[in-house]
């Protein structure tokens, strides 16, 4: 009885303190207020919409009135004909992506560190995250340009000094993998490094000084000192990546898509916008997005509790 | 200091709120001076070019509103047309009249529209043109293919009621063949060949001609290598390529009767195989452009406005509007000029074509619009010849005038404009919600050139007009086509196709035809057509066309 009492007065306590907090924090939570009004409504209220995924879409009886499929359009992804073929093409992109395109962020954040003359290094930096900022159609239609196989300049060059045939890299599927890992790598790349080049900056220097005394070279106290220290975000980052294994940059890959390299280039995601959401198979491709984040997170769950018992370090 | 402060980041606060909250809401729209408003919406991609600039007090609305007291808000639409469509009925948010296309048959845009009406998004409008339409009765009729009104327009399952209002249809006494669609080729290269065009006949001589043209050495207006074969966007214009495997006996149907009586669908044609390795062969010999399977409208005019193509497929106003500005004044001996037209399987350059339209523009009213009587008050008018020479000429005494021979001529400055900027005063931007076309008589034909009538008579062909069932249409009924068709959609077999083309071997390029064949076999198209030729036996009073 008295357990209970003190247990009813703690509580009671408790919702007192954090009540205060709130009262004296009050500006602060009215920040917060249009976020958490933006999430619960453009975030939270949209989510019954993914029971679309097991219902056979009417218009005149909307989501919730239309009547109920189940698995209907699960199976008839997993039993299309080209579905081992969409599975594999976006894992061999977003998995070529993590292997050569997630150290490069990495590196070009230590290659930058390295360099001492700070109007060089601003400069570097600007000019490496700008292609950021240009949109995929404006990448692709300067790349379609260049590398046109009809008078492209990197053809011409290919043809006049080495007296090659033009060579369709932009279309023919053998290329496409390397070029969508190249055209990724270079707009990307420098955004990318903004985060790894922070958290070097956090990084105490003393410990440079120590390890400089102790005659570490350039290359061993990267190697010692600068990585590991940023570990733990290497491992965020990474941890990350990984619910977005089963989905590639839809405007990227969409737009390299010509009907030569279609069979390498259709991913799940450009696959679920032509055939899904143009031809109006709303169940269809909500069923492909589920299916894409059920797998994601199953991903990131397994690879957060690895990454935890490995490394101490997780997203939770 | 700090009040003030903490004043101002309210205030601040406040204008950011309003402004965030102030998109929210409907849009009230004020009847004032007795004036009705309906909003339009014109699902067309691309037809934002319309857009007058004045919206609301253009020549041609002020014209309207004074005769039908209605006024229209133009909407438009830059997605693709089954996009919008999809959209629009999903989200439930309608305008009060749209402006769609409806190609007929298996066309997404006309399975869409059906499916909407049998599922009561869009209004029946039988009672309400009955009583206002009177003018646009004719329309839902005149100058249309019978097959087209029998099984798309007045499908059995509307249970005769009309949902969609055929517009822009031009009756066949209005029609007029232009004969300026074919192949042209760089005149500079024919001579320079010394090429007898009389030679031309089939698409195995054209292959011919195009090694001739490949081996040349040819140049652009800049230099650079000519391709022998070019394309427009996305592969348009193979098809005057590979005429002669093309079997145009009829060409109306996705389906077709063999020999034995039975009935297939095109794709397995032999014809089909046959015209895949011709057109692999130029591919693999660069003969064609590989890059036109893909490119932009964009793309494919820079080529050929600097010569980059020495055969190019398409319209000759189209490619005319490409060069003479640019080729054609930098390299007035690079002029484009037509080839003759290939013979097609039969043997024949005749081009058959139905006798009515086999799917045109329609309109039609969401269901639950509360404007609907406005809607019709003011098609009603808009039907009339009156309204289609106020649509797409303005105003008499102002804009145009009617000749001595009946046509309306365009003066003043509007004699000088192109027709983009007459759409700025609204002269053609309502001409979607006109009904049948009378272009032959009030279009003003200009003197046509000599080069454009030496095309017209090198394009010449003889047209055959046709009118039944086609037997594409006795394969809907079927409850097993959705199923098939989401394996052999359109887009699937441009796909396989183009992949075909592009293949390294002939094996190869057959192996993927023969793979979606026997995926469609294995799904059970050959009952589709068993049920066609029950029909066809059962009701042999039908003329069927294929």
């Amino acid at each position: 009885m008295q357990k209970a009492i003190n247990q009813k007065t703690n509580a009671l306590s408790r919702r007192h303190e954090i009540w205060k907090l709130v009262v004296r924090y009050k500006w602060l939570y009215l920040f917060l207020l249009p976020l958490i009004v933006h999430q619960i409504v453009f975030k939270y209220s949209c989510m019954y919409g993914v029971l679309l995924a097991f219902k056979d879409f009417k218009y005149n009886e909307g989501i919730l009135g239309s009547p109920w499929v189940g698995l209907k359009y699960f199976e008839q992804f997993v039993n299309q004909y080209n579905f081992w073929q969409l599975i594999g093409n976006t894992l061999r992109m977003t998995l070529s992506s993590l292997v050569f395109g997630f150290p490069t962020p990495i590196i070009l954040a230590l290659l930058i560190n390295e360099v001492h003359a700070r109007r060089t290094k601003k400069l570097v930096q600007t000019f490496t995250y700008l292609p950021h900022f240009v949109s995929w159609v404006v990448v692709i239609s300067i790349f379609n340009n260049l590398l046109s196989p009809n008078g492209g300049l990197v053809n011409e060059m290919l043809g006049k000094v080495f007296g090659m045939e033009p060579i369709y890299f932009m279309g023919e599927k053998k290329y496409f993998l390397v070029m969508y890992l190249l055209l990724g790598m270079w707009k990307e790349a420098g955004w990318g490094s903004i985060l790894y080049l922070a958290a070097i900056t956090g990084i105490d220097q003393e410990l440079y000084e120590a390890a400089e005394l102790d005659g570490a070279g350039r290359l061993r106290k990267v190697l010692s000192i600068t990585i590991p220290c940023i570990f733990p975000t290497i491992v965020i980052r990474l941890l990350l990546n990984m619910g977005g294994l089963m989905g590639v940059g839809f405007d990227q890959v969409y737009l390299m898509q010509t009907p030569t390299n279609l069979e390498v280039s259709e991913a799940i995601n450009t696959y679920t916008v032509k055939e899904g959401i143009r031809q109006g198979h709303y169940s269809f491709a909500t069923a492909v997005g589920l299916f894409q984040s059920v797998i994601g997170m199953m991903l990131m769950y397994i690879s957060n509790k690895v990454s935890r018992t490995l490394s101490e370090t997780s997203l939770w | 200091m700090k009040n003030m402060k903490k004043a101002v980041s309210l205030l601040l606060a406040g204008v950011l709120m309003g402004t965030v909250l102030a998109g929210c809401g409907e849009n009230q729209q004020a009847s004032g001076g007795g004036v009705e408003e309906i909003n339009v919406l014109s699902v067309w991609q691309g037809d934002s070019v319309r857009d007058p600039e004045d919206p609301d007090n253009n020549m041609v609305l002020k014209k309207i509103m004074e005769e039908t007291g209605v006024k229209i808000n133009l909407q438009f639409n830059n997605v693709t047309e089954i996009e919008r469509l999809n959209t629009m009925f999903a989200s439930g948010d309608f305008p009060d009249l749209v402006s769609a296309p409806m190609w007929g048959m298996d066309d997404s845009a006309t399975t869409i529209l059906k499916k909407a009406a049998k599922e009561e998004m869009i209004m029946p409008l039988n009672d309400l043109l009955d009583q206002y339409g009177e003018n646009i009765k004719p329309s839902l009729s005149e100058g249309l293919a019978s097959d087209f009104i029998k099984y798309d327009l007045e499908d059995e399952a509307f249970g005769g009621e009309h949902y969609f209002i055929p517009a822009n249809v031009t009756p066949l006494e209005q029609r007029v063949e232009d004969n300026l669609s074919g192949l042209f080729i760089r005149e500079d290269i024919l001579k320079a060949l010394n090429y007898d065009v009389s030679n031309l006949k089939t698409s195995e001589d054209l292959y011919e001609l195009m090694k001739q043209i490949d081996a040349g050495g040819f140049k652009d207006a800049n230099g650079g290598d000519v391709i022998a074969g070019g394309l427009l966007h996305s592969a348009n214009g193979i098809g005057e390529y590979h005429k002669s495997y093309t079997d145009a006996a009829g060409g109306f149907s996705g389906l077709y009767i063999k020999e034995d009586g039975s009935v297939s669908d095109d794709f397995y044609n032999p014809l089909l195989d046959q015209q895949t390795l011709f057109l692999r062969k130029l591919f693999s010999e660069n003969l064609l452009d590989i890059e036109g399977l893909s490119q932009t409208s964009a793309r494919a005019q820079e080529k050929i406005s600097t010569g980059k193509y020495a055969l190019v497929p398409g319209k000759y106003l189209d490619i005319y509007g490409y060069c003479k500005d640019t080729l054609y004044k930098t390299n007035p001996e690079m002029k484009y000029v037509a080839l003759p037209v290939l013979q097609n399987a039969n043997g024949n350059t005749n081009t058959y074509k139905l006798k009515g339209t086999g799917g045109c523009a329609v309109l039609f009213i969401p269901n639950g619009s509360e404007k609907a009587e406005a809607v019709i008050k003011v098609l009603n008018y808009l039907f009339t010849e009156e309204g289609y020479v106020l649509a797409n000429f303005g105003i008499e005494g102002e804009s145009y005038q009617i000749n001595e021979a009946g046509q309306a001529e365009f003066i003043g400055e509007y004699a000088d404009m192109d027709m983009s900027e007459r759409y700025k005063h609204g002269i053609g931007s309502y001409a979607r919600l006109t009904g049948l076309q009378y272009g032959k008589k009030y279009n003003k034909v200009e003197a046509i050139s000599a080069d454009q009538q030496a095309v017209q008579d090198t394009l010449k062909t003889e047209y055959i007009y046709e009118d039944g069932t086609r037997i594409s249409y006795l394969e809907l009924a079927n409850p097993k086509v959705e199923d098939i068709r989401s394996i052999k959609s359109n887009s699937r077999m441009t796909e396989v196709k183009q992949k075909a083309y592009c293949a390294a071997s002939d094996e190869e390029a057959l192996g993927y035809l023969n793979e979606l064949r026997q995926q469609v076999l294995d799904a059970g198209i050959e009952d589709l057509w068993r049920s066609v030729e029950e029909y066809m036996e059962a009701h042999p009073e039908e003329h069927y066309l294929y």
